[in-house]
């Protein structure tokens, strides 16, 4: 994932209209932030990106303007997995956990059950292309987790790995994530909807 | 203090200023000049000059003679440059059966070109932009959005809406001025910086009323619309939509007719107010001419103060 | 559209409004404002001045506070207020 910041201050227009286009063109998937220094800037710069089909956040800081803008996901989600009929051709293998204990009653078997489950994903085929946490699921991504070197070493690999932002503010452990990414409800909800997908 | 012989002077802003001679002649005097909004030198000084010269016939105004106003970076752009803006200008004003007789040069880091330019027009029949009348009709005789698509050049995108916007800048507005003249004609102005509202607004506050437009009977230039939901809107326009507070649009007005209808224009059209029953007849002349964009776009509503709503 | 900094104080705010009746309606934050997951929610523009009492009144602690604007497929974003920013008077803990 890319994040371009493109200082358009002190350009005359439609200098900033230009950069606006250019990045749009040159990035995939990613944030493009255009910062101008006045109203019309601001405002030709965000009709260009609903032209795209891009919305815009705008924020103003000392009479400059922060305009945000998202290509794509604005996260890189990989595609590398087998076809199956009724998904797309280049849909991935997909596992969303939902809790850090691996199936329902004893939560003390559920968490020897995730770290066999971990163990095992090492192994298996087709291998996995994107793990996404949610819930209590974050706490497997993050500092003295069980599953720690299993979930590093699958995104040594490729694998992406994606934690809930939201959930990892709920548990207060954002500042302990220690393997992949923060993701969002965009990301997660399009990932599952557009690939194979097993839930634990 | 206003001189006897000032038919219309500073204290009106109207296109020219017209000087009684005696009772058949009043002298009608013009200047304008800007930097270049085309690459091409010889465009340019076609345009510069199509758009001094506009603001005499805006008057009703036959033009006579005009003077050069010239500033080049001597040193930074080669003497050929200089010499195609000449030679564009030059040919425009032969074109209008007018004559270059003198100019001024300076140097300067900019290029700028236009053009001083004497007419003459019977004192009676002078057109102002303040004697439009309730009940009469809007007459706009060139396609809007130079400013937007001078933009789109500079950015390089649009190149037929470009290419429309240029060959309109360059055309004179003579032939639409002469098939009026046979018309009753209650106000005229040409359509420049301030952008068709602005310039709406200056025959409504000139003339103490209210004025109605249409924005769907608005010529446009093409790929205007689309170049300004780009965002390739000038920033000259957001000025104007600024200070014109007494415009007010109907919801269903798109933002872009909305940006287009502030646009400042480089050599725009004539604007006339005629009364109702001359308008079709009028249009179907200037079209016959070959003012193929001329189209009524608006009408007088009643007295006012200079209230326009766009619907 | 109003954003916080933590969930918690999102799930406050938005109970907050229900207690006093005013209509919310929670959403996950736009990517083009945060790509973290975060919770936010969207009023009526007519409601601004009382949810932001409100909050202030109950030391709801929000993040920032932003327009929305549906053109065609997409939303434009403005932020017009930041907490203990713009909005002046509001000091808190």
């Amino acid at each position: 994932m890319s994040d371009k910041i493109i200082d358009c201050r002190g350009m005359a227009c439609p200098g900033p209209v230009i950069s606006t286009k250019k990045a749009i063109e040159e990035t995939d998937s990613g944030k493009i932030t255009i910062i101008v220094d006045n109203e019309a800037a601001k405002i030709n710069v965000t009709k260009f990106a609903a032209a795209n089909n891009l919305g815009s956040a705008v924020e103003s800081q000392d009479g400059h303007y922060y305009i945000t803008m998202i290509k794509g996901t604005g996260q890189a989600v990989s595609a590398a997995g087998t076809a199956s009929a009724s998904y797309p051709a280049d849909s991935v293998q997909v596992y969303l956990i939902t809790q850090d204990t691996l199936g329902h009653g004893s939560p003390e078997l559920g968490a020897v059950l995730i770290k066999a489950f971990m163990t095992t994903l090492l192994e298996v085929k087709p291998a996995p292309s994107v793990i996404m946490m949610i819930n209590s699921g974050v706490k497997l991504a993050v500092n003295g987790s069980p599953v720690l070197d299993q979930l590093t070493t699958l995104a040594g690999r490729g694998v992406t790995v994606l934690s809930c932002g939201t959930c990892l503010d709920y548990y207060q452990c954002k500042t302990e994530l220690a393997v992949g990414e923060v993701t969002n409800m965009y990301t997660i909800v399009e990932t599952i909807s557009q690939n194979k997908t097993v839930t634990l | 203090m206003q001189h006897s012989n000032v038919l219309v002077g500073i204290t009106t802003s109207d296109d020219a200023g017209v000087y009684k001679l005696n009772e058949t002649t009043a002298l009608v005097q013009t200047v304008d000049f800007f930097t270049p909004i085309v690459d091409d030198p010889y465009l340019f000084g076609q345009i510069a000059a199509a758009n001094s010269l506009s603001d005499i016939y805006a008057m009703g105004a036959t033009p006579l003679t005009a003077l050069n106003l010239v500033a080049f970076p001597n040193g930074k752009l080669p003497q050929e440059v200089l010499l195609a803006i000449l030679r564009g200008g030059q040919d425009k004003v032969a074109e209008a059966g007018a004559v270059i007789i003198g100019g001024h040069t300076i140097d300067d880091n900019e290029p700028k070109y236009g053009l001083a330019v004497t007419g003459t027009v019977h004192p009676d029949r002078v057109w102002t932009n303040a004697g439009a009348q309730p009940g009469d009709v809007l007459v706009l005789t060139k396609a809007l959005g130079t400013g937007i698509l001078a933009s789109a050049a500079r950015a390089g995108l649009f190149p037929r809406g470009v290419e429309a916007a240029v060959a309109g800048m360059a055309a004179l507005n003579a032939v639409a001025a002469r098939v009026a003249t046979d018309f009753t004609v209650h106000a005229c102005t040409d359509i420049t910086g301030f952008g068709l509202s602005g310039h709406v607004y200056e025959m409504a506050a000139g003339s103490k009323v209210s004025i109605i437009i249409d924005s769907t009977a608005l010529p446009l230039l093409p790929e205007a619309a689309e170049a300004a939901a780009m965002g390739l809107v000038p920033g000259g326009a957001y000025a104007n939509r600024k200070y014109l507070e007494s415009v007010t649009f109907a919801d269903t007005v798109p933002e872009p007719i909305r940006d287009i209808s502030f646009d400042p224009q480089t050599s725009g059209g004539l604007l006339f107010a005629v009364p109702e029953g001359e308008a079709g007849e009028l249009i179907k002349a200037l079209q016959a001419a070959g003012v193929a964009m001329a189209s009524k776009i608006g009408c007088v509503t009643s007295e006012g103060s200079g209230k326009i709503y766009v619907r | 559209m109003i954003s916080f900094d933590s969930v918690q104080h999102a799930i406050k705010a938005e109970k907050l409004l229900a207690q006093s009746g005013i209509g919310c309606y929670g959403l996950p934050t736009p990517r083009e404002i945060d790509i973290s997951c975060g919770q936010c929610l969207l009023f009526a523009d007519r409601q601004q001045e009382a949810i932001i009492k409100l909050f202030t009144d109950n030391r709801v602690r929000w993040s920032k506070l932003f327009s929305r604007t549906a053109a065609g497929q997409i939303y434009m974003y403005e932020k017009i207020a930041e907490y203990g920013g713009l909005c002046g008077t509001i000091t808190d803990n």
